[in-house]
């Protein structure tokens, strides 16, 4: 009986000792890592497309509207950025038509006499995402009084759309984007 | 050796997301480019009298009254001016050609003409004709020369008095 109680004793000593050398393993965890790397895109929005185009032609410059366009710009690059503006008058292979004015809506397009250029958007070294567009309107000189440039230069009435020869007439806007 | 290779692997790991990070900027430039066209307006002549009234179809009469003199000369001027929007400059010749005065196949009055150029594009050919360079872009009424027709009686001319008429021919052949 004795002998008995003690090997139980002992089997059940045994068991719990057996029991309590049992580790629970720590808590397992995975590391995730990604990296997201950083973009710049810009150029003109256009109906039915997501993205933005990045040359685009406008026609009829010379009719009742004038032409227009919206230009934009998004990153998540850290700046800083920034967004210029060159204009070209409109010419032909006979003559040149001046633009009279240039407007804008969703940006103050400033001179940058150092670039020759309208600054259109600046983005800061803050920044971590940033999308803007803004609707850019051209004012050709159509009438013959039209005699000033949209920098203030004045010109003759030969350079005005009433005066000029006739003929297919084209001007180029370019943006540029630089860090400086 | 083994572990030298380990090494740089792990190494070529660790600057992966380096490489990764490039930016996928897109700097290139965007163009926009505007057309638009200016219609050419086809050459326009127009004729003027002596006192600067446009000459209209009902109107493109010369009309002379003679004195009732031995001797007389009475003459009678129209100028001419163009109007154009063109893509390029053009030439043209303007010829005249003047009938004589007639009551019946017994009096005959024989005008002159005498043409004189009223600006530096035109020329005068022949005695007859004004030969101009129309120039490209806006013009509007620019000069081209006057025409003179001019009527004479000596003393020894004897014409019946009575209601002469007669006609002239203006041409018009583009040049080059």
């Amino acid at each position: 009986m004795t002998k008995r109680l003690v090997s139980i004793v002992l089997i059940l000593f045994l068991v719990v000792g057996a029991l309590s050398a049992v580790t629970m393993p720590n808590a397992a965890s995975a590391l995730l890592k990604a990296t997201l790397g950083e973009y710049l895109t810009h150029g003109f929005v256009v109906s039915g497309q997501s993205a933005f185009q990045s040359s685009i032609e406008v026609t009829n410059a010379f009719g009742p509207t004038a032409p227009s366009f919206t230009y934009g710009y998004e990153t998540n690059g850290v700046g800083p950025y920034y967004f210029r503006m060159t204009v070209s008058d409109f010419v032909s292979s006979s003559g040149t038509v001046k633009i009279k004015s240039l407007s804008a809506t969703g940006a103050t397009l400033t001179w940058d006499s150092t670039n020759s250029a309208y600054l259109v958007f600046t983005v800061p070294q803050s920044n971590t995402f940033s999308r803007s567009t803004a609707t850019i309107t051209v004012n050709p000189a159509l009438l013959s009084t039209d005699t000033t440039d949209h920098r203030g230069v004045t010109f003759s009435d030969v350079y005005t759309a009433a005066k000029a020869p006739a003929g297919d007439y084209t001007a180029t806007i370019t943006f540029s984007v630089s860090a400086s | 050796m083994m572990k030298r290779v380990i090494v740089t692997i792990c190494f070529a790991l660790l600057l992966l997301p380096l490489m990764a990070d490039a930016p996928t900027n897109s700097f290139t430039p965007a163009t926009v480019v505007l057309s638009g066209v200016i219609q050419p307006k086809d050459l326009s002549i127009s004729i003027y009298n002596e006192v600067g009234e446009l000459v209209t179809v009902d109107t493109a009469f010369l009309n002379f009254e003679f004195p009732a003199l031995e001797e007389w000369q009475v003459s009678r001027s129209l100028s001419f001016k163009y109007s154009s929007q063109l893509s390029k400059q053009t030439s043209g010749i303007l010829s005249f050609e003047v009938g004589s005065l007639t009551l019946d196949d017994q009096n005959t009055l024989r005008p002159t003409v005498e043409l004189v150029s009223n600006d530096r594009n035109t020329r005068i050919e022949n005695g007859t004709s004004f030969a101009t360079t129309f120039l490209a872009g806006y013009q509007e009424d620019v000069p081209i020369g006057t025409l003179t027709v001019r009527v004479e009686k000596r003393a020894a001319d004897i014409f019946t008095a009575g209601a002469y008429s007669g006609n002239f021919s203006i041409n018009y052949t583009e040049g080059t």
